[in-house]
């Protein structure tokens, strides 16, 4: 069991991991969810042993490891851009753990084969590593740091490095592969959809701080702060003031808009920001409660089309519609009460 | 990270580094201060020869800025040649220009002698087609002789710094350039030279010391007439036994040295040159117009007259005798090698000299390679330590071969225990000239892996120790053979600190080969010719190794840069 005690690390006189602390599960996959450059590969170096924090402790079962040498750890990490060996061939990049450990070659070449098996790259096991594509890479660092049994094992942006036909491929590959071992995971990444995707638990790092944990969708549909709506990509926002709190009804100025219940409390002409996410918007029949807004532009995404709106008082917004919306034209918008997020406006929390 | 702790095991792969160059370098060094500031102290300004000391500095300046212009004028359109057109026979034009670089100066010395000597081929043919009694060509002991030496061994610095940016460049910018109406004129004045500047001063400046501290070509080539720094500490110290005065101006040289290393240096971190990586050979293109055509025929011309035919001419030289029926192909100055002859001026057969060379060689390629090993590993990483000793490496960097040699020999070869440590001096200095190369070709393969390479090899179990042998050294081994290969030939070829160092009975290849060039007589000088000739094999044969294994070649990586001799 992994506990991590206030980790504080500088980089270059900044502030960049900020008492960072949590626990990790047996068999738990955490995420750790953030902007790049937020200090995410840093935490698992310092996890790992690779580099030193100012402060703060790293447990296993209890057990200070904070000064133990990375080699004995036992903790297994798979680098973003992989760090396989140029020098050594597949299977040796990945016998290089067993290796270390001394075991019977008997066994190193029974467990790699079975390793190079479950990543599905056995074909590969005498190609040079200089030879193989960013996907085939990808499999074999997974297969290099999985082979030694690690007690935790730690997954520095495993797809980060791949293209998005690729990345989809492969998330589901690693998934399984993942789910078929017992050892805790901890997975770094700056794309949610893969934090979604793999974490039994979110940490959502900003500014050096855990700023949000919890499960994916509790994380993703009650964000805490405004930050991290706008960090899910909710990019619609309306200034307004609290007219009543229950039910909760903001006036702004394209009329008076009802929210579902928050979680947090406000108080009647408090100025808040609502956050609409961009798939809860639809087409209104009704003049009542909806918004007046203009089609400013439509275009096509795939599953759908993306429509932005131009509001009475000059405001611009995005949603999503299943189908093409006409430039120019001129709706209403009724908005799912439900879905609405409110935050205190910046600057009056 | 524990890893990152000092502990007593890094501290001694730190201490041995440092115990070596304060016993062999700032020992050695300081002695020569010491010996310098003991007479000063004594009569103070007064009581040097302040005219001799002025006119040495001032010729070696002199020489050592028109050398270098010398050596830019034929360089630049060569290094041109090289990094735009594709023509028949680059590849060897290639080799061939390589070479020099790492030959002996003895080697070129007789090279030059074999060509345009008074009984060079030049002149033997000039001779014989126009009947005349005496060598028409006669530039022996000028300082001709020394500026042509300087821009044969030079110009392959040139070529290598300039045409690696020059390749780099990317040709877009030139066209972009011309679309907006430069002319080719001025596309090469206000895009290719800008862009070209740093690896211009760098080679400007690395050319500079090289012919500033030249020794072995001022002595061959220049006669007893001329005089620069580093042959006057030789002659002050072997003919007039005038130590002071000889570390006086090793101390000169010594300041002087460190300031252009120190330009160096700054300049090779401050002016990176700004180009785009771009896919091989994608520059290059056949001559077309006729003016290319001429062009790539006279560089070639040029540089095969220059490059190529001196050493042809010397390993006939070695190969062929003449007498008064013509030219008759020998061995006898092959043979002669084996014979202890009486009036030898060593106590041995000439072959020991060989035996000796290459065993140094062998001793300060493994010595310069190992401390090279441990000094980039030690000073690796930003710990005050290591800060400190990545400075203090720079010093030895700055030290011509003539002061390292008058250092250890007043450190070590004089008085008590002098005799036993003799043998061991000379592989020692040799070392320690071949170590900037050695560190100019590991440090940055060393500094190239990436740290992720090292991390997740601890993350599978493997100790610094393990890391070092498993995942760096294998990494490194091609650098590593380079730097052996480079320190092997370097020691090979080092004339400027034996020349100090040496003894009748265990004479090196140069030194040798120096004293058969200076006696007269046929034999002496085809001896000297057959000894060449053995040089020239041992140094092609080296760059031959470095070129098939498509090892690194020294210069790719410009960043330190010390003198031979």
């Amino acid at each position: 069991m992994l506990e991590i005690l206030k980790i504080r690390k500088y980089y270059e006189n900044q502030l960049l991991l900020d008492d960072i602390s949590f626990t990790l599960g047996a068999d738990e996959t955490v995420c750790l969810l953030g902007p790049s450059g937020g200090g995410k590969s840093t935490l698992l170096r310092i996890i790992a042993g690779l580099e030193e924090s100012e402060s703060g402790q790293v447990l296993w079962d209890g057990q200070d490891v904070t000064a133990e040498p990375a080699h004995l750890r036992n903790f297994g990490l798979m680098f973003q851009d992989y760090a396989l060996f140029p020098h050594l061939n597949v299977s040796d990049n990945v016998a290089f753990g067993l290796r270390m450990q001394r075991l019977p070659d008997d066994d190193i070449r029974r467990r790699v084969a079975e390793t190079l098996a479950l990543v599905n790259m056995s074909a590969f096991a005498k190609r040079r590593v200089t030879d193989l594509s960013g996907g085939e890479q990808q499999r074999v660092a997974l297969a290099r740091a999985l082979v030694p049994h690690p007690r935790l094992l730690m997954l520095d942006e495993p797809l980060g490095a791949l293209d998005r036909a690729l990345r989809a491929q492969l998330s589901e590959d690693l998934r399984a592969v993942l789910q078929q071992m017992d050892i805790p995971v901890i997975y770094v990444t700056h794309d949610q959809e893969e934090a979604f995707a793999f974490g039994d638990r979110l940490f959502v790092l900003h500014d050096g701080r855990i700023i949000q944990s919890g499960s994916p969708s509790q994380v993703y549909n009650h964000p805490d702060s405004l930050w991290l709506a706008t960090f899910f990509g909710h990019k619609n926002r309306l200034q307004g003031t609290v007219e009543s709190v229950d039910p909760l009804r903001v006036r702004t100025d394209d009329g008076l808009i009802a929210c579902g219940p928050q979680p947090r409390e406000f108080n009647i002409g408090q100025k808040v920001t609502l956050v609409l996410p961009s798939d809860t918007a639809s087409l209104s029949e009704q003049v009542e409660g909806a918004l007046k807004a203009r089609v400013t532009d439509s275009r096509f995404q795939g599953m759908g089309h993306l429509v932005d709106f131009q509001l009475t008082d000059g405001t611009e917004l995005t949603f999503f519609f299943k189908d093409a919306q006409k430039p120019g034209s001129l709706v209403f918008l009724a908005l799912e009460a439900q879905s609405m997020l409110c935050f205190p406006a910046l600057g009056t929390a | 990270m524990p890893s990152k702790r000092w502990n007593a095991g890094k501290l001694a792969l730190w201490l041995l580094p440092l115990g070596f160059l304060l016993a062999f370098y700032f020992f050695p060094m300081g002695k020569i201060v010491v010996l310098a500031l003991s007479k000063w102290r004594q009569n103070g300004l007064t009581g040097w020869d302040w005219g001799l000391v002025g006119r040495t500095a001032g010729f070696t300046f002199y020489q050592a800025a028109l050398s270098t212009l010398l050596t830019l004028v034929l360089g630049m359109p060569a290094a041109f040649l090289f990094s735009r057109f594709q023509f028949r026979g680059k590849g060897f034009l290639r080799v061939a220009s390589t070479l020099p670089f790492i030959l002996p100066t003895v080697v070129v010395a007789a090279g030059f002698n074999a060509l345009i000597g008074p009984h060079g081929w030049l002149n033997l043919g000039l001779m014989a087609l126009f009947h005349l009694e005496q060598a028409p060509i006669s530039i022996q002991n000028s300082l001709t002789a020394i500026l042509l030496a300087h821009v044969f061994y030079n110009t392959s610095i040139v070529i290598r710094v300039v045409s690696t940016a020059w390749e780099g460049v990317d040709l877009r910018l030139e066209n972009a350039a011309r679309t907006l109406g430069a002319s080719p004129a001025r596309v090469f004045r206000s895009v290719t030279l800008p862009l070209l500047r740093p690896a211009l001063i760098s080679a400007f400046l690395l050319v500079f010391l090289f012919d500033f501290t030249s020794f072995g070509v001022i002595l061959m080539m220049g006669g007893p007439q001329f005089s620069t720094l580093e042959v006057e500490i030789y002659i002050q110290t072997m003919q007039f036994l005038n130590l002071p005065l000889a570390g006086l101006l090793s101390l000169i040289q010594l300041v002087f040295c460190m300031g252009i290393t120190a330009l160096i240096i700054a300049t090779g971190r401050s002016l990176s040159v700004p180009v785009m990586p771009r896919g091989n050979q994608e520059n290059l293109r056949k001559p077309k117009k006729a003016v290319e055509k001429l062009f790539v025929l006279i560089m070639a011309f040029v540089l095969i007259f220059l490059l190529v035919l001196p050493l042809v001419a010397l390993v006939g030289q070695a190969f062929f005798t003449s007498n008064d029926s013509g030219w008759h192909p020998t061995l006898q100055y092959f043979r002669q090698l084996f014979v202890n002859s009486r009036r030898s001026i060593f106590y041995v057969p000439p072959i020991i000299a060989l035996r000796n060379s290459l065993l140094y060689a062998l001793t300060a390629s493994a010595l310069a390679l190992g401390l090279g090993m441990l000094l980039a590993n030690a000073a690796r990483g930003s710990r005050t330590l290591s800060r400190l000793l990545n400075w203090l490496v720079l010093l030895p960097l700055g030290t011509s071969a003539v002061t390292f040699g008058l250092g250890l020999y007043l450190a070590y070869g004089t008085g008590y225990g002098a005799l036993r440590w003799y043998p061991l001096l000379i592989p020692l200095a040799h070392a320690l000239i071949a170590l900037p190369f050695v560190l100019n070709l590991i440090e940055p393969a060393l500094n190239a892996i990436p740290a992720n390479l090292k991390w997740a090899a601890r993350t599978l179990g493997a100790s610094q120790r393990v890391v070092w042998r498993r995942v760096e050294l294998p990494i490194i081994w091609r650098s590593a053979l380079t730097a052996f290969v480079y320190a092997y030939a370097i020691s090979l070829g080092e004339f400027g600190a034996t020349s100090f160092l040496t003894r009748p009975d265990i004479p090196t290849l140069p030194i040798a080969v120096y004293r058969y060039l200076t006696l007269p007589g046929a034999l002496n000088y085809g001896q000297a010719m057959a000894m060449s000739v053995v040089l020239l094999a041992v140094c092609a044969l080296s760059m031959f190794v470095v070129d098939r294994l498509q090892l690194p070649v020294w210069g790719d990586n410009q960043r330190k840069a010390q003198p031979d001799a």
